[in-house]
C-alpha cells in the first residue's frame, strides 16, 4: 500500500513539474514535515486550489467575519465557561466589588461579578465574548443582505440558503440563552418576556413552553438556568458547528457565485462567460488562505478594540435578579430590538392575542418569508453569477423594505429614549412611531421598486 | 437480473413474471423498511417529546390570587416591616411596592404576590375603581403587568408605567390600560386600615388573575 502510494506521488510530481511555473508547493519538498504529511494527506490535492471569487469590495469576506466571530466566542465562552455556576440560590458575595461585598445575590451572579472584577483578564474576555457575539449576529446579517442582494441563493444554491438561515436563528437563540446566564435583573425581565411570548402561543404554547423552558419562569428559575446553561454552551453550539460544517461543504461542493465585472467582461481573452466548466479566481491556497489570516486577525482586533473600551451588560450597576424590583430602561440586546419594538407597537384590539400577533407571529413571519425566500423567488436554471442588485426590481425592493422595517421597528423599541430626547413621552409619539412603522417600510420598497422599474424601462429603450 | 439467479425449483415462473416479483417484492421491502424506520423514529420522537413537555415543572401555581392575600394580610415594605397608614403623604400620588406578610412575619417576596400601593386624596378615585377596596386615599394593585409580566415600577405622570412594552395604567380609575399593549387592568386588591387605625391590611383576596397567564 505505502509503495502505491510512494509511486503516485512521483508520478503525479513529475507531472506537476511539467505544468508549473510558478514553483508552487514544490518548494516545501525539502522539508520532512510537509512531505510526511502530503504522504497521508495529499496536499496536492486539486480541492485546496478551491477558487474564491476575485471581488473588489471584500463583500464576500463577511461570511468568514461571522466564521471567525464564532472562533472568538468559542474562545472567550470556554474561558467563562470554566468559571461561571449556573445557580440561581444566594450565595455570600466575598469578592472586590465593594456594592456587593458580604451581600446574598444568585449564584450566578456572583460568578459573573468574580469573573469580571476578581479573575486576572474575566472583565475583558467577558467584554470580548458579549463583542463578539454581536459581531457574529451583525456579520452573518450582512452577510445574508450580501447574498440577497446579488441573488447568490438563486439555484442551485437554495440549500446553503436555508442553512443560513438556521444558522442566524440558532446564534439569536444563543444570545437569548447567554443573556440570561448573568442573571441580573435586565437578564431577568427578558428572560420572563420570551418565557411569556412562548406561552403566548395558542395551543401549543403549554408544550413549547415545557420543552423550552422545562417549568415556568421566573417560579422555577432554579432549574431553568441551568438548562440555559446547558443550552448555551453545549447543544445550540454543537447545531451550529454541524450546520457551519455542512454550509462549508455545500460551499466547496458548489464553488462560490461569481462577479461577472470582476472576473471576465473586463478581460477581453477570457473565457465565455456561459462555459460553466472554467471557474475564475483566486485559489484557496496560499492567496486565500492569507486573505483569510488577515480577515481574522481584523476580526480578533475589532472584538479586542470595542471590549477594551465599550462595556456592555454591566451587571454590577444593573443589579441582581429580583422578584421584587425593575430597572428603568429595560431592553434587550440590539438584534431583538425589532421584536420588542413589533410589541410595543401592537395595539390592543385583538382581544388578547395582540402579544402573540406581535410578538411570536408577525416575527415568525417575517423569519419564515426570509428562509422561504429561495422558494418564492425560484429560478429552474442554475445561475453562477452574481446579478447587480439594481437589474433585480423586486427582490432589492422586497430587500430595502425589509431594512427599512427592522430599522423603524428597532427605532420604535427605543421609544423611550427618543422620547427622552424629544423631551415628550412615549405615550405621546406613539401615533407617530405607529405610522412610521406602518408607512415607512411599503414606501421606501415601493420606491426602489418603480425607480429601478423605470430603470430597466430605460435601459430596454437605449438598447 | 439475469437466468442465472433463478433459483432451480422456480420452474412455474418464466423470465419477465420473475423480473416483476423481484422488483415487486424489492418495492415491498422498501415500504416496510421506511415504515418501520418511520414508526421507530416517529416512537422515539413522540416519546421524547411529550416525555419532556409532561416533565415541566410546576412553579408558583400553588400561589393564586385567591390566596396570596387573605382578609387581615398586612401589606409590608421589603424589609418585611407592616405599612403604616401615613407611611405615603395623601393626595401625593406616591407609590410604594408592598408584599403581603408572611405567616409569622416578614414579606412573601415572590415576583406573584408585588403590589402597588398609590395614594392620592380619598374622593379622587372613579369608576370602574371599586371604591370601597380602597382606603383613606390609598389604592393597592398588582405590580404584575398583564402584557408579558414585566414589573409595573415607572410612571408616565399620573399613570402608572409599565418600562418593558409602554403600558399605561390610570390609577384612578381602576388601573385600566390607557396607552400600550397590554389586554386588561391590573387587578385590584380590597385594603383597609387596622382597628387601631395605624396600618394597612388587604380585606380580601385580589379581585381576578394576577399577570398575563389566566390560568
Amino acid at each position: 500500500m505505502s509503495e502505491d502510494t510512494t509511486t503516485e506521488d512521483v508520478a503525479s510530481t513529475g507531472a506537476n513539474t511539467d505544468t508549473r511555473t510558478d514553483g508552487g508547493v514544490e518548494r516545501y519538498e525539502h522539508s520532512r514535515l510537509y512531505r510526511w504529511l502530503d504522504a497521508r494527506l495529499d496536499l496536492d490535492d486539486d480541492s485546496f486550489g478551491k477558487a474564491f471569487p476575485d471581488d473588489r469590495y471584500g463583500s464576500f469576506l463577511l461570511g468568514e467575519v461571522a466564521l471567525f466571530s464564532f472562533v472568538i466566542l468559542a474562545a472567550t465562552g470556554t474561558f467563562l465557561g470554566l468559571m461561571y455556576t449556573p445557580v440561581t440560590s444566594e450565595v455570600v458575595y466575598q469578592g472586590q466589588v465593594a456594592k456587593y461585598a458580604g451581600q446574598s445575590v444568585p449564584g450566578a451572579f456572583a460568578s459573573v461579578l468574580r469573573i469580571s472584577y476578581d479573575v486576572r483578564f474575566g472583565m475583558f474576555v467577558r467584554m470580548a465574548h458579549h463583542w463578539a457575539a454581536y459581531l457574529f449576529l451583525a456579520a452573518i446579517g450582512l452577510h445574508m443582505f450580501r447574498v440577497f442582494f446579488t441573488g447568490a441563493y438563486r439555484n442551485p444554491r437554495e440549500p446553503n440558503w436555508l442553512i443560513g438561515s438556521g444558522l442566524l436563528l440558532l446564534a439569536l437563540g444563543e444570545g437569548y440563552f447567554g443573556y440570561a446566564l448573568p442573571y441580573d435583573d435586565f437578564s431577568q425581565t427578558a428572560t420572563t418576556i420570551g418565557f411569556q411570548m412562548t406561552s403566548s402561543i395558542p395551543v401549543v404554547g403549554t408544550m413549547l413552553k415545557n420543552l423550552i423552558f422545562g417549568g415556568d419562569f421566573p417560579a422555577n428559575a432554579t432549574y431553568i438556568l441551568p438548562r440555559f446553561f446547558f443550552y448555551h454552551v453545549f447543544l445550540l453550539p454543537v447545531l451550529i458547528m454541524g450546520l457551519i460544517g455542512l454550509h462549508m461543504f455545500f460551499l466547496l461542493r458548489q464553488k462560490h457565485t461569481e462577479n461577472p465585472e470582476s472576473s471576465r467582461d473586463s478581460s477581453p481573452i477570457g473565457p465565455d462567460p456561459d462555459d460553466d466548466s472554467v471557474v475564475l479566481g483566486v485559489p484557496m491556497w496560499p492567496n486565500q488562505v492569507a486573505m483569510s489570516v488577515i480577515v481574522f486577525c481584523f476580526t480578533a482586533a475589532i472584538v479586542a478594540f470595542l471590549a477594551a473600551l465599550f462595556p456592555v451588560q454591566r451587571v454590577a450597576i444593573i443589579g441582581p435578579a429580583s422578584p421584587l424590583t425593575q430597572p428603568s430602561g429595560v431592553r434587550p440586546d440590539w438584534f431583538f430590538m425589532w421584536v420588542f419594538g413589533a410589541l410595543k407597537m401592537t395595539p390592543n384590539v385583538f382581544f388578547g392575542y395582540g402579544r402573540f400577533i406581535g410578538g411570536v407571529l408577525f416575527p415568525g413571519i417575517v423569519i419564515g418569508v426570509m428562509a422561504l425566500w429561495v422558494f418564492i423567488d425560484r429560478h429552474d436554471e442554475p445561475v453562477h453569477f452574481t446579478a447587480n442588485p439594481l437589474d433585480r426590481p423586486m427582490p432589492t425592493a422586497v430587500g430595502v423594505a425589509a431594512i427599512s422595517m427592522i430599522i423603524v421597528l428597532s427605532i420604535a423599541g427605543m421609544d423611550t429614549f427618543v422620547a427622552e430626547t424629544l423631551g415628550t413621552s412615549a405615550d405621546a409619539i406613539f401615533p407617530y412611531m405607529l405610522g412610521m412603522t406602518l408607512l415607512v417600510p411599503p414606501a421606501e420598497g415601493a420606491i426602489v421598486y418603480y425607480a429601478l422599474k423605470r430603470r430597466l424601462a430605460r435601459r430596454g429603450e437605449v438598447a | 437480473m439475469t437466468t442465472d439467479d433463478i433459483p432451480d425449483d422456480a420452474v412455474s415462473l418464466d423470465e419477465t413474471d420473475h423480473d416483476i416479483s423481484v422488483t415487486t417484492r424489492r418495492n415491498v421491502a422498501k415500504i416496510l423498511g421506511v415504515i418501520g424506520g418511520g414508526a421507530a423514529i416517529g416512537a422515539v420522537s413522540i416519546n421524547y417529546i411529550t416525555g419532556l413537555a409532561d416533565a415541566g415543572l410546576v412553579g408558583g401555581k400553588d400561589l393564586t390570587y385567591e390566596n396570596i392575600y387573605v382578609e387581615g394580610t398586612h401589606l409590608v415594605d421589603q424589609a418585611g416591616n407592616r405599612v403604616s397608614a401615613n407611611q405615603l403623604e395623601q393626595g401625593s400620588g406616591e407609590t410604594l411596592t408592598v408584599l403581603p406578610e408572611k405567616e409569622g412575619g416578614g414579606a412573601l417576596e415572590k415576583k406573584k404576590a408585588t403590589t402597588l400601593l398609590v395614594r392620592f386624596g380619598p374622593d379622587d378615585f372613579e369608576e370602574p375603581t371599586h371604591l370601597d377596596w380602597t382606603a383613606n386615599g390609598y389604592v393597592a394593585y398588582s405590580m404584575v403587568c398583564t402584557h408579558e409580566e414585566c414589573l409595573v415600577s415607572g410612571r408616565a405622570e399620573e399613570n402608572l408605567y409599565c418600562p418593558c412594552h409602554g403600558t399605561s395604567y390610570d390609577p384612578l380609575r381602576g388601573a385600566e390600560v390607557v396607552g400600550g399593549p397590554a389586554p386588561s387592568a391590573l387587578p385590584q386588591l380590597p385594603i383597609g386600615v387596622s382597628d387601631e387605625g395605624e396600618l394597612l391590611l388587604a380585606t380580601g383576596p385580589f379581585e381576578g388573575p394576577i399577570g398575563a397567564s389566566h390560568e
